[in-house]
């Protein structure tokens, strides 16, 4: 992930320092700089993978950790009862649908929006349009979900009256299992589509002039020009966000997805880490940390094999990857 | 001739669907700061498009009179501080390190950062950790955990990188300066653009952030705002507007508004660095 | 294991060991400062000096922080004791509860409210010596001797116990429902009698099924002859009196269909109701009236005959469609809305104590309160003919209060925990202080009378919010109707007897003596965990039309599919557990 640096480096190398302290030459003050986020990331990002061994446990909180006894099946109990659990296709199917539309939409609008915003000349058309499409990323995904459920609300929210005009029921989409991986997408857009683009704006605005100027030669107008020039040079950064987004096929959003959560809707917005928190803090009976611990590793251990798998398709097909 | 009619007919269609879009984008937020405005009886009545029915501001009066709100929101302000402070130091401090490439320790601690962005504990054992150091219902729990993001280090450090002349840095130490001082004299001020991006997202993060309250925190005094509008928003068991119960239904509209409307002030000032800092980001992958 | 990762600790530095505040204050236990019997002058006094006492409790934004609530300033006041309070909101609590036991710094001295029964069993079968017996005569702790605390500690409480709170012990056993398995008491009982909050109460509006039988002879009303709530016996005719409100200008306004027939608060509420003119009052497991076996109501024929009545109900427009959404009472009513029935605590919450100006009496005043609004008694139907019977919620819960094993203060809570079992604890919790919330109205104390300040701009449930957490936090220990009974209020007392409608009929689903393993409880809680959304989505989908339960085809699609989620299974551990009780 990090060849940009190494031209850099080269360069840096040729001109040796003259003088310099101890602490510089040994790097100890470099070290020093590094040492707070070394630690952190330690605790908070290594330590708790001593967590993972309750998986293989039955834990409770007074024979701690290591203390409490291992489950049956040499270990591999949770696994086996969330594998043969009755929603296990239910949650994988609803974790997936939600996140394979999501990266289908996620990562070609934003692209089609950046190519044709790229076409606005006017300075502060432009501008408007961007400034408010950054806007609903700014807004929290709470606040966002206290606005879905005001716009649906039971024959009077704004958008349930428009819906009830086209003919659908007047009760709230919110709680209709059918309607929840639309509103979610849909949602999901309005927030991200202006700030997903970012990136490609940026990218479009160094495509090199001259291809552009070959196309017009060759008598192509400003829509062959889009696909056949800018698209064709922003397609590797596409590629690449859209590997980064398959490597987390599984890890679909659990803050949105918990908040949009209705009994009504419970059908189609249990995903695997609803699940897993909605066992780890039930509201009926004691928490299971062992039996969640155990479906957050197995979801983990999928979700590795997927980037690799992507990177690697990727890597053969069209020479884009992640390492 | 007739090409350059084309063009231009173009750039009008292009920028009015544009406009069109962006407008669409906007009507659920005026619908929103419309009802705000409205009274609850034709809010409730669905009676309420993008313009005020019955101009009212009671609403609002409502909402900073309400106790749990206005503490949420000095929690939150409090936490944003805090956590943006730590953030962007610790973030900043170790780019730059990862930046020099006659730092030793380079390689093994890009691994060491990298590799987090794969494996994780996952959410049981990073809360027995949080639970560990004694910080279950303080307010660290909800400034620590998330706190530093390996990602935007390493946005930081090819920012760094790329932008900052190594001669710069090579002069500085001719005049006798320190790492640190490279640091704080050369570079930092450099940095200014993705100094500012980092504060934006920290920032944004913190003040959207109600995840580590959601679970981590009990007690309902250090409820940061995001946590404290779950209850009123989504789960309905805010004590807003009790006894009216349109009133209640239209205080709703009025807390998004309010809580929401710090960030849409801020950010138009913050445009034009993250639309660099994101590109920065993205190419970096 | 904890080592390394304090190490880690103390790199974060000082800010969060400075956090990390408050330990347990283990062993500096003081014997000589607890008063067992209280002082002379005050017998509520349990501590010379006042000591901290840590309380975990569930809280709703209906009430201030515990701190300020009267109830508990006055408690502190007449015990010397301080309490300091962690309170999640209820919406979480049961899970914040849970996770409790995972915080290192804070160990509660007591666990007030809510607590969970599996958790009591569970901890009490490995032996994690987590909660203290409140019934173990050789129990003792690093304070020395406890002994039993009931015995020692506890008169209030343990006269309670032994009289069953005045409650026929062949109806339910405070006793049975507190001891678990090994035959120790670890949580006090939660207990109630007062009618009116022993069940769901579903009301229906007296004034429009009168309009209806007057003003229209071809309504059902009329030809059926019902000109009173009470006429209506079997679920038809309440659907009949339902279609009515609709067809008609039940509400006298001078329109027809702006009448809404009936809401709830999700399906959950009217579910209730007209599932028990078929047979059975819940939607899970539930105990046959003869006592013999668990049957799992979702499965059975009274289940669909409920879903057909509530689709038929939707499809009429009879039902709000706001319905599944309304998770408040008040949201039924918002926009107005006039509604012919609900199911609601009670109907003042509805109607904002407004009066309705188009329905006044001949002489021109406004309906009485319970004249508007009458509660409608369990039904029947044609396909059930049993006795009639209604949800009941049980008069005890063995959910009172916790004391962890921790806690060093487990006498001094022991005697708290009692005060507020005894008059003043029942006083406090139901409305407060004698002579300042509340007076006697008379010598032999017949009735006493709540004031509310007159500076109060809220309703009365308000004002009592801000005395006690029985407003929307938290069931008391004991909701007695020997004080609360005795209450002079109009309202409340109207109420009251409108309840006992429901009294002679109730029947508890899951009789809480009946207790299970804490392997039965967690695949219990696996089970329910994914088969409650199916049965609440084909429910929703039944009542909205998407499935016809009239159609072979999808009811059966239904019991294979919540076969498949281990309803049989979940059948089978309640009727395993039943059998240990014979």
């Amino acid at each position: 992930m990090a060849n940009i640096s190494t031209k850099l480096s080269e360069r840096d190398l040729i001109r040796k320092p003259k003088a310099r302290s101890l602490w510089s030459k040994w790097g100890i003050t470099l070290f020093l700089m590094a040492l707070p986020t070394i630690v952190y990331v330690f605790i908070f990002h290594y330590l708790p993978l001593e967590g993972l061994i309750i998986s293989f446990k039955d834990y409770n909180s007074f024979q701690g950790i290591w203390g409490s006894p291992w489950t049956e099946m040499g270990g591999f109990k949770h696994f086996h009862t969330f594998v043969t659990a009755p929603n296990f296709w239910t949650l994988v199917k609803n974790t997936l649908v939600l996140s394979v539309l999501s990266i289908v939409f996620n990562s070609t609008l934003p692209i089609l929006y950046a190519l044709f915003l790229n076409e606005v000349r006017f300075k502060w058309a432009k501008k408007t349009v961007q400034i408010i499409m950054y806007a609903p990323y700014f807004i929290s995904t709470v606040v966002m979900v206290g606005i879905l459920f005001v716009l649906f609300r039971a024959d009077t929210g704004s958008i349930t009256k428009i819906l009830v005009t086209l003919g659908f029921e007047g009760s709230s989409a919110m709680s209709n299992p059918k309607a929840f991986v639309a509103i979610y997408i849909i949602s999901g857009l309005w927030q991200g589509l202006g700030w997903w683009s970012i990136v490609y704006m940026g990218s479009l605005a160094n495509v090199d002039p001259n291809l552009h100027d070959a196309a017009k030669i060759d008598g192509a107008g400003r829509l062959r020009r889009i696909f056949s020039v800018n698209f064709p040079s922003i397609l590797p950064l596409a590629i690449i966000m859209l590997i980064m987004s398959i490597g987390n096929i599984l890890n679909v959003g659990f803050e949105k997805v918990y908040l949009m959560y209705t009994p009504g809707n419970s059908v189609a917005s249990e995903i695997i880490s609803t699940y897993v928190y909605r066992i780890s803090f039930p509201d009926y009976g004691l928490p299971q940390f062992s039996y969640a611990t155990a479906i957050g590793l197995f979801n983990s251990v999928i979700n590795i094999i997927i980037l690799v798998t992507a990177n690697f398709i990727s890597k053969k097909v069209s020479d884009n990857s992640l390492w | 001739m007739k090409r350059w009619n084309r063009e231009k007919v173009f750039d009008v269609v292009i920028t009015v669907i544009m406009l069109l879009v962006a407008l669409a984008f906007l009507l659920p937020l005026l619908n929103v700061l419309a009802c705000s405005f409205s009274s609850p009886e034709k809010v409730v009545a669905g009676e309420v498009g993008l313009f005020p029915v019955e101009f009212t501001v009671r609403g609002y009066q409502e909402v900073f009179a309400n106790d749990s709100l206005m503490r949420g929101f000095l929690n939150t302000l409090f936490y944003t501080f805090l956590g943006t402070v730590i953030q962007v130091t610790l973030q900043m401090l170790c780019a730059y390190p990862l930046s020099r490439p006659d730092f030793k320790g380079r390689k093994f601690l890009n691994i060491f950062l990298t590799l987090t962005m794969f494996i994780s504990g996952g959410m049981i054992p990073t809360y027995l950790l949080i639970s560990n150091l004694g910080m279950l219902d303080t307010i660290w729990a909800i400034i620590i955990p998330g706190c530093v993001s390996v990602f935007n280090i390493i946005v930081i450090r090819t920012y760094m990188q790329n932008s900052i002349p190594a001669e710069l840095q090579e002069a500085a130490r001719i005049d006798g300066c320190g790492d640190f001082q490279i640091f704080l004299r050369v570079v930092l001020p450099l940095c200014r653009p993705i100094l500012f991006v980092m504060v934006l997202y920290a920032i944004v993060g913190y003040w959207n952030n109600y995840f580590n309250a959601l679970l981590y925190i009990q007690s309902t005094d250090l409820y940061p705002l995001q946590r404290v509008l779950q209850d009123m928003l989504v789960t309905n068991s805010g004590s807003l507007g009790a006894g009216d119960p349109n009133l209640q239904e239209q205080l709703k509209y009025v807390t998004i508004i309010v809580s929401s409307l710090p960030l849409l002030v801020i950010y138009p000032f913050f445009q034009k660095y993250f639309e660099k800092g994101v590109v920065m980001g993205g190419v970096k992958g | 294991m904890k080592k390394p990762i304090n190490k880690g600790f103390a790199f974060l530095g000082m800010a969060i060991a400075l956090a990390a505040c408050g330990g347990g204050g283990a062993g500096s236990y003081d014997p000589d400062n607890f008063l067992p019997e209280g002082t002379a002058e005050n017998p509520y006094q349990i501590v010379k000096e006042p000591i901290t006492i840590k309380i975990f409790a569930p809280h709703s934004s209906g009430n201030p922080e515990y701190k300020d609530l009267k109830m508990f300033k006055h408690l502190s006041k007449v015990t010397n004791l301080k309490f300091e309070f962690t309170t999640p909101d209820t919406s979480a609590y049961a899970n914040r509860r849970s996770a409790v036991w995972e915080d290192r710094n804070y160990k509660p001295d007591l666990f007030l409210f809510n607590n969970p029964i599996a958790e009591q069993i569970q901890y009490a079968e490995n032996k994690f010596n987590a909660l203290t017996p409140f019934n173990d005569p050789e129990y003792s702790d690093g304070t020395g001797n406890v002994g039993s605390l009931i015995d020692n500690y506890m008169p209030n409480y343990k006269a309670l116990l032994e009289n069953n709170f005045g409650i026929d012990s062949e109806k339910e056993s405070a006793r049975e429902t507190a001891t678990i398995s090994d035959g120790k008491m670890y949580c006090s009982i939660s207990a109630k009698d007062v009618a009116r909050d022993l069940t769901y109460k579903m009301f229906i509006n007296n004034v429009w099924i009168k309009n209806v039988y007057t003003s229209y002879p071809n309504s059902y009303c009329a030809t059926h002859g019902i000109d009173d709530a009470s006429k209506i016996l079997l679920i038809d005719d309440y659907v009949g009196v339902l279609t009515d409100f609709n067809a008609f200008d039940a509400n006298n306004n001078g329109k027809t269909g702006d009448e809404i027939a009936v809401s709830s608060k999700a399906f959950e509420y009217l579910r209730n109701f007209i599932l028990q003119a078929y047979g059975y009052v819940s939607y899970s497991c539930e105990l046959e009236n003869d006592g013999s076996h668990f049957t799992y109501v979702p499965k059975t024929n009274a289940y669909r005959n409920y879903l057909k009545t509530a689709s038929g109900m939707w499809s009429a427009g009879l039902m709000d469609r706001s319905t599944p959404e309304n998770k408040t009472d008040s949201l039924m009513a918002t926009n107005g809305k006039r509604l012919g029935s609900f199911v609601a605590a009670a109907p003042y919450i509805i109607t904002s104590q407004q009066n309705d100006p188009n329905n006044l009496k001949e002489d021109g005043t406004p309906y009485r309160y319970d004249e508007e609004y009458v509660t409608v008694a369990p039904l029947l139907s044609s396909s059930y003919d049993g006795p009639r019977m209604q949800l009941g919620f049980g008069f005890f819960k063995p959910d009172g209060a916790c004391i962890p094993t921790a806690s060093n203060y487990k006498r001094e809570v022991a005697r708290l925990i009692d005060i507020m079992y005894g008059p003043l604890g029942t006083q406090l919790i139901s409305y407060g202080v004698e002579n300042e919330d509340w007076t006697w109205d008379d010598e032999a104390k017949t009735s006493w009378t709540f004031h509310v300040p007159d500076t109060w701009t809220g309703n009365q449930e308000e004002y009592r919010g801000t005395i006690t957490p029985n407003v929307g936090s938290a069931s008391a220990l004991y909701w007695s109707n020997e004080f609360v009974g005795k209450m002079n209020d109009e309202v409340i007392t109207r109420l009251n007897a409108q309840s006992e409608t429901y009294i002679p009929y109730l029947k508890t689903p899951e009789p809480a003596k009946y207790k299970f393993t804490s392997k039965e409880y967690e695949t219990i809680s696996t089970i329910k965990a994914s088969l409650d959304n199916q049965i609440t989505y084909y429910e929703a989908s039944f009542i909205t039309g998407q499935l016809d339960p009239n159609s072979d085809s999808d009811w059966n699609d239904y019991l294979n599919t919540i076969e498949r989620f281990r309803a049989g299974e979940l059948e089978g551990l309640y009727n395993t557990m039943l059998a240990r009780y014979r």
